[in-house]
């Protein structure tokens, strides 16, 4: 593929170079160096929690020893030392030398078919534990070999205590032996999934079947480091764990939490396989078990886990780290020394020809007169707006924008003395009960409105791109992507690289509809149908002439009363909105007071509101009910 | 790269795309075709691949024209990679030679042909006629090495023959390899004839001027020469059963063949074979030619840009087809077909042909130059 960042996964990069020259160190620190439990991310067992594209693999493929020490080999360039920076950040290195050795084992093979084994559930979920055991320990030996920077010799398994019952099952301490043994138990219990017809309970190998628990009898390891002796953690990251069946996930689940093991345990999953109410952030515990998040196991949420902004920010650092590392891969930008994405996505707001700003001056002129808004007024009007373009951060302060605000303010105040009695002998010029305020969400009203007025560009520059892909680092390269690919075209046809809003606007509007249309999860109809008519909607209402809700509407809002009852069914609605979730269609947030009510916030993702020009700014809903939901998903 | 760059940029000014957006979504289709299959065609030359082949063929168009030759090529053209071509050879012996002679087998010994494989009698029948079965490839394009390298342990280096014209030394030879990988094989019973590509299947067997010509007729010529020759020592049986492949064939083609072929059936006296069939990797679809009524704007193009001395070049051969022009490729078969190696001049000749123009018409500049024998 000529445009790197249209390449879909991480894993399809076979080559190790290649992969740390283009690999974003951001997500480690992200999501593990600032965790709040970062001390037991070793420790407990894990849940990595995100959407499809949200860098989970990157993560694992990142931390797992063979890279690590790949890393560590070569401190001379600057990608790597970044990377060493990272991975200390999170743990992973102390005093520049591993203290863990992870490896990743994908979970999308074979294991969900021992789930269809004719044998009781307890039988089916060992044979498939054993064997994920099995492949994580000679992954790990793998990995801590790879390169031949050490022999089978110099590595050594360090037991807990009181396991010395469990070692003999293992194969001992010594690699050799725990590698025999994880091949016998893999050979054996492979050969159960894969014949053609399941043996009989009693003719399964005794190799499948002797007890096999090496995760609870491991601590730690001791390796060979540059010529000293290292103690490091072993860590499984067993990847894509949703792929497993339901019932599976929670035995499995409730047997790796098991307080005793002391080898890491991190399990890569999408939301799908939460229940609602988890994915609704409504659970305080999984249903069988009586695990705890927090005290039995920590979550880690790669987005919707922390504050919006602190989030938002984030990802920005993240996304701009990602993009930049993908630039110089570009083809057609080679001779051009480019070297930040974001200068090629400016934000410098669009202008409307001189002919379109006499236009909507005039238009403006004709609704003062329809909301009888004095002269005065309206100099006192526009006096407010001017104080504020004085004092805003923000960099669209255009003539336009200005009238816009304006035109706003007045239908504003024409509503608020609507009820006042107009005077018979002197000009009606009352001043509202409500003071006037002009602030950045009438100003974001106020494009939006000109985005319907004059299709002047509303969604635009670095920052939006990054809003609008919802903390999601594939979205966020499939939007870059589509711009990068019309700056090829720019390159080609030899103009400058960067992209003016107006076509900013135009290729993310696109492309989000693409992506909308290329929706595939389970209920993805339902789900197209009740966001488009969210969307439709929340511009409906973001358009009134007064702009009632400032920025915007992007969201609904249901009583949280009735969201708790509807996640506590088995209502087909109820999966309808989790799958809308997993898959980034929309954003919950819970317990939203307003109104003196607790509200649950159904939210439209920020695809869907580059799909339907609605602001990326948060807060914005109307409010609905169940019904609502049924009737337009329906 | 930056050749390509260059060749993008002068087929938006060709094709007028102002558009950025149009502009963006073409070259984003032009470079994925380019790398994954167009640029692969082995007659482009250094630096100058698809995309500043595509740039200079529509050129010689018309702006009006354009549009219609562009999108023949977006959405007409059928373009068979190397990798396909492998594939579909690769494909022979799973797809077309087992099932045949597992039901020959089945047959023999009777059995089920899914039933074969569980019983020693049927898979040794199996083993024995594939034994006696000799392939004979018919030109470059059978691509013996690849079909004996996918059939490495199925099929014997000494039952393999890489051109039809087999010398009496090699018969004798064959002879001495059969019965030595077992002596119970005195004769090959099956003979298959390899060939890649038959768009009309006039070059493999026609009768014109009141004689049969093409490959068949040639073949069996050869065969009953040989046998006359080395009378018992010639390897192949008394009315061997015959098996004519392609690789990929049209419809039209396979048409011919079936009709042709049973009529040689009455006709020849002197048929060394008992039997004939007639198999194909990819059969293309008779809806794959142009047509009128479907494809006038492209139709029209053949016509308008048709250089006459094209035919005069190719008089001898285009004439065997009875035609008297070669507005829409030999045999008039219209096809907007490419191979990787070489454009069969089945194919519309816009494709493919090259001329100075003059008297006859404007000259012609191919977009996949073809490598003709025929002149």
């Amino acid at each position: 593929m000529a445009n790197p960042f249209l390449r879909r996964a991480t894993e399809f990069i076979r080559d190790d170079t290649t992969f740390l020259e283009i690999v974003s160190p951001a997500p480690l620190t992200a999501f593990l160096t600032h965790h709040p439990r970062k001390a037991d991310l070793f420790e407990l067992p894990i849940r990595i929690l995100g959407a499809p594209g949200s860098g989970k693999t990157m993560l694992a493929m990142l931390a797992e020893f063979r890279l690590v020490e790949a890393i560590l080999r070569d401190l001379t360039s600057e990608t790597n030392k970044d990377l060493a920076q990272a991975l200390a950040g999170a743990g992973f290195l102390e005093n520049g030398r591993p203290c863990v050795a992870a490896v990743r084992v994908p979970m999308e093979s074979e294991y969900r078919d021992f789930w269809e084994l004719p044998y009781d559930d307890a039988i089916k979920t060992k044979l498939a534990l054993w064997l994920i055991q099995a492949r994580t320990m000679l992954a790990l030996l793998r990995g801590l070999t790879n390169g031949g920077h050490r022999k089978l010799e110099d590595i050594r398994f360090i037991a807990r205590d009181a396991s010395e019952a469990q070692l003999e099952q293992i194969g001992g301490l010594t690699a050799a032996g725990i590698r025999d043994r994880a091949l016998q138990v893999q050979r054996a219990i492979y050969s159960i999934g894969a014949s053609l017809l399941p043996p009989k309970i009693e003719d399964l190998p005794r190799d499948a079947t002797d007890p096999y628990q090496p995760f609870e009898c491991i601590q730690e390891i001791e390796i060979d480091w540059m010529g000293e002796r290292l103690v490091v953690k072993p860590v499984a990251m067993l990847d894509d764990v949703h792929s497993l069946h339901p019932d599976q996930f929670e035995q499995m689940f409730a047997a790796l939490a098991r307080r005793e093991i002391k080898f890491g345990r991190w399990l890569m999953m999408r939301l799908d396989a939460l229940s609602p109410s988890a994915v609704f952030r409504s659970a305080k515990s999984i249903s069988t078990h009586n695990l705890k998040p927090d005290r039995d196991f920590i979550d880690v949420f790669m987005q919707g886990g922390e504050s919006r902004s602190k989030e938002r920010k984030r990802f920005r650092e993240m996304a701009a780290d990602m993009a930049d590392r993908y630039l110089p891969r570009v083809q057609a930008f080679r001779n051009r020394s480019v070297t930040q994405f974001r200068r090629l996505v400016p934000d410098e707001p669009p202008r409307l020809t001189e002919a379109k700003l006499r236009e909507l001056a005039a238009q403006v002129d004709r609704d003062q007169k329809r909301f009888e808004v004095t002269p005065a007024r309206r100099g006192s009007i526009e006096a407010t707006v001017s104080a504020y373009f004085a004092g805003a951060q923000s960099g669209d302060r255009e003539p336009e924008v200005g009238l816009a605000m304006t035109r706003i303010l007045m239908a504003r105040y024409a509503n608020r003395v609507s009820s006042q009695q107009a005077s018979m002998f002197e000009e009606f010029d009352p001043d509202p009960k409500t003071p006037l305020k002009a602030d950045a969400s009438v100003a974001e009203g106020a494009r939006l409105h000109l985005n319907d007025y004059s299709g002047r560009a509303l969604h635009y520059g670095f920052d939006a791109i990054c809003d609008a892909s919802n903390e999601n680092a594939e979205l966020f390269l499939q939007l870059a992507g589509a711009l990068v690919a019309r700056m090829e075209t720019q390159a080609i046809r030899g103009r400058k690289l960067a992209l003016p809003s107006s076509v900013q606007h135009e290729v993310l509007r696109n492309k989000a509809l693409e992506v909308i249309d290329g929706w595939a999860f389970p209920f993805a109809r339902y789900v197209r149908a009740i966001v488009d008519y969210i969307g439709r909607e929340c511009r409906e209402v973001s358009l009134t002439p007064n702009a009632r809700l400032g920025a915007g509407a992007n969201a609904i809002g249901v009583l949280e009363k009735d969201i708790g009852q509807l996640l506590a069914t088995s209502d087909e609605l109820s999966l309808i909105l989790k799958y809308a979730v997993a898959y980034g269609a929309i954003e919950v947030t819970r317990d939203y007071g307003q109104g003196g009510k607790s509200w649950c916030l159904i939210e439209l993702s920020g695809i869907v509101c580059l799909a339907h020009g609605l602001t990326l700014r948060r807060g914005g809903f109307l409010e609905r009910d169940l019904d609502y939901l049924r009737k337009i998903g329906g | 790269m930056r050749m390509n760059l260059l060749g993008l940029k002068l087929i938006a000014n060709i094709m007028n795309w102002s558009d950025d957006g149009v502009a963006t979504a073409e070259y984003n289709w032009l470079q994925l075709m380019a790398s994954v299959k167009y640029d692969g065609y082995s007659d482009f030359r250094a630096g100058s691949r698809f995309i500043e082949n595509l740039a200079t063929w529509l050129k010689q168009f018309d702006p009006s024209d354009r549009q219609t030759a562009y999108d023949f090529v977006k959405y007409r053209l059928v373009y068979i990679s190397a990798a396909e071509m492998q594939r579909t050879i690769e494909a022979f012996f799973p797809e077309s030679v087992t099932p045949l002679f597992r039901r020959l087998a089945a047959d023999s010994v009777g059995l089920g042909p899914h039933e074969i494989w569980g019983n020693t009698a049927g898979r040794e029948a199996f083993d024995r006629i594939l034994r006696r079965t000799l392939f004979v490839g018919l030109s470059d394009g059978s691509r013996i090495d690849i079909l004996r390298r996918a059939n490495a342990g199925r099929i014997s280096q000494e039952q393999v023959v890489p051109m039809m014209n087999i010398g009496h030394e090699k018969w004798k030879d064959l002879e001495k390899k059969i019965k030595e990988r077992n002596a119970a094989d005195v004769k090959f019973e099956h003979v298959y004839l390899i060939d890649d590509f038959t768009a009309s299947g006039t070059t493999f067997i026609r009768f014109k001027d009141g004689k049969w010509k093409g490959k068949l007729q040639k073949f069996n010529e050869m065969m009953c020469n040989a046998r006359d020759e080395l009378k018992d020592n010639f390897p192949v049986a008394e009315k061997y059963a015959l098996h004519i492949h392609h690789y990929v064939s049209t419809a039209q083609a396979r048409q011919a063949l079936l009709e042709r072929t049973e009529q040689a059936n009455q006709d020849w006296k002197d048929r060394t074979y008992g039997s004939i069939s007639i198999s194909e990797g990819t059969l293309l679809p008779a809806g794959l030619k142009l047509t009128p009524g479907k494809d006038d704007p492209m139709i029209a193009l053949c016509e308008k840009y048709y250089d006459h001395g094209l035919y005069l070049r190719l008089i001898e051969h285009a004439g065997e087809a009875e035609q008297t022009d070669l507005k829409l490729g030999y045999a008039n078969c219209a096809l907007p077909l490419v191979l990787e190696h070489n454009t069969p001049n089945n194919s519309v000749p816009l494709l493919w042909a090259e001329t100075t123009g003059g008297e006859h018409g404007p000259a012609m500049r191919p977009l996949f130059r073809r490598r003709d024998r025929h002149g």
